[in-house]
């Protein structure tokens, strides 16, 4: 892992995470975990792997993604991280989510319970901003931010052909609460060729996430995709409450015309 | 102002049934809570909304905390009550009128989730760190652990003293500038992008094959030779990359 001389030896991230889902050939797994079996900084890592892994697959499906929180905060609405791109520019006012996400995040900790990370309310067409759990949770489970990106960054060198992989980077990006993991799975999207279902998710995903800066680079994955997401861009260029995304978007589809 | 619930969450996870020593005056609560030494590093989350926030590390083995109102009008601080492993403060009154300062051991691994104009610090950690804040900043100094790092309408201003072996080192933020100090031997692969413009002391070896963005500005390569992977993203403003002066020589 590391790459400091003294520790050579150690496999590439790649291969770790391959190791931890079981895809390594016999003989490449024997060595993998006879390395394990001497590293623990290594044991480690496939071990948070591991634990995202499970963490990742207790979630629902997309569509019907539990909102422990929405069910608490009542609406969907009022982190003060969320700008709906509809919603007027600007500094964004104080909102009481927090206070909801707080006292979900309290309650699961100290229950030691690890809550649904995403809170997406499907309404129609509009798809409404997201709601995330606050940080506890993550490290209630003992997977946090840190780990999470570690195994997003290693699932980027894994090979741009496989659809599983694609699903997890998608799944992150719609469910994540930490915005530097979200990004990374938008860098590690770039790279990959979705199918044609996978980019509709995309561009719901582009209109939920609340970081103006990773709305960027949303855009330019849905750019590059089937129609280019002409609809969206045209109401991100209009509508979206952040400068540089209206500018952003409306730059992309003038390139797409 | 508005009154509103809050809460606050100091978890250190080594001081699960460690009572403080404590001392509260009507506005300042300040208490001491024991770590093991010896045992894993201790965490600490903090998660509360509108703090004036800091946290640094000393070379002690204790976790000190400070809360101090800051304005008139906040009659009370609240009192951390242990349960489970975790300290919690509760208290149904505003926060924004108070400062809490932290100062732990310097292995601690710190969370840090708040937000709404006020800045978060961060000085001389040498645990991963994974900060969450939103329209204010985020400062953080004398860094060497792995660092995740977010915000929006605030600027990030990270130095590190070294870098870890491992990362990741990911900064993100909106509407604000950030400013990466690294020490000038780093050795790293970075990845920079806003839609101003990056600027950057160090030599940046382009990578073969890497993509060019669609628009906007980019810096992708390898510091010295490739190492540990810093992301860089923000929009609207620009992205520096400093190479920190050498130390004096010490007398």
């Amino acid at each position: 892992m590391s790459r400091s001389p003294e520790r050579r030896a150690c496999p590439s991230p790649a291969l770790l995470l391959q190791h931890a889902y079981g895809e390594l050939d016999a003989d490449v797994a024997l060595l993998a975990s006879e390395h394990l079996d001497s590293c623990a900084e290594c044991r480690a890592y496939v071990d948070g792997v591991g634990r995202v892994r499970a963490a990742y697959e207790s979630l629902p499906a997309p569509a019907s993604r539990g909102s422990t929180l929405d069910a608490i905060s009542g609406s969907g609405r009022g982190s003060p991280d969320l700008a709906p791109p509809a919603s007027a520019p600007g500094v964004r006012a104080r909102g009481g989510g927090w206070m909801a996400a707080a006292a979900v995040a309290a309650v699961a900790f100290a229950a030691g319970v690890l809550t649904t990370r995403g809170g997406v309310v499907d309404r129609g067409s509009t798809p409404e901003p997201r709601v995330f759990p606050a940080g506890p949770v993550s490290y209630a489970a003992g997977s946090s931010a840190i780990t999470r990106l570690g195994v997003v960054s290693a699932a980027a060198e894994h090979g741009a052909d496989d659809p599983a992989l694609t699903e997890l980077l998608i799944r992150v990006l719609e469910t994540d609460p930490s915005p530097n993991v979200r990004l990374a799975a938008v860098d590690a999207l770039a790279e990959r060729s979705p199918e044609r279902a996978e980019w509709a998710r995309l561009a719901t995903a582009l209109q939920r996430e609340p970081s103006p800066a990773i709305r960027l680079a949303l855009i330019d994955l849905v750019a590059a995709g089937p129609g280019g997401g002409a609809a969206i861009l045209r109401k991100l260029a209009s509508e979206d409450a952040d400068e540089s995304v209206r500018r952003w978007a409306a730059q992309a589809l003038e390139e797409s015309l | 102002m508005r009154s509103r619930t809050w809460s606050v969450l100091l978890a250190a996870a080594a001081v699960a049934t460690a009572a403080p020593i404590a001392a509260q005056s009507a506005l300042r609560w300040s208490g001491v809570f024991p770590t093991d030494a010896s045992g894993a590093p201790p965490r600490l989350v903090v998660d509360a909304p509108y703090l004036s926030l800091s946290v640094s590390g000393h070379d002690g083995d204790s976790i000190h905390v400070v809360m101090e109102a800051v304005e008139a009008g906040l009659v009370t601080l609240p009192t951390p009550v242990l349960a489970g492993g975790i300290l919690q403060l509760l208290e149904p009154r505003n926060t924004d009128r108070m400062r809490v300062e932290i100062r732990v051991p310097r292995r601690t691994a710190v969370s840090l989730r708040t937000s709404n104009y006020r800045p978060v610090t961060i000085a001389g950690i040498e645990g991963d760190i994974e900060v969450e804040n939103s329209n204010s900043g985020i400062r953080l100094e004398g860094l060497r652990g792995a660092v995740v790092a977010a915000t929006s309408n605030g600027a990030i201003d990270a130095a590190f003293d070294s870098l870890p072996a491992r990362g990741p080192l990911s900064l993100l933020t909106s509407n604000a500038p950030v400013t990466l100090t690294l020490p000038a031997g780093a050795a790293a692969d970075l990845l920079a992008e806003t839609d101003k413009r990056v600027r950057s002391d160090f030599p940046v070896a382009p990578v073969e094959g890497a993509p060019s963005p669609a628009r906007g500005r980019a810096l992708r390569g390898r510091l010295g030779g490739g190492g540990v992977l810093i992301r860089v993203r923000t929009d609207n403003a620009d992205i520096v990359i400093r190479r920190a002066e050498p130390s004096p020589p010490s007398q």
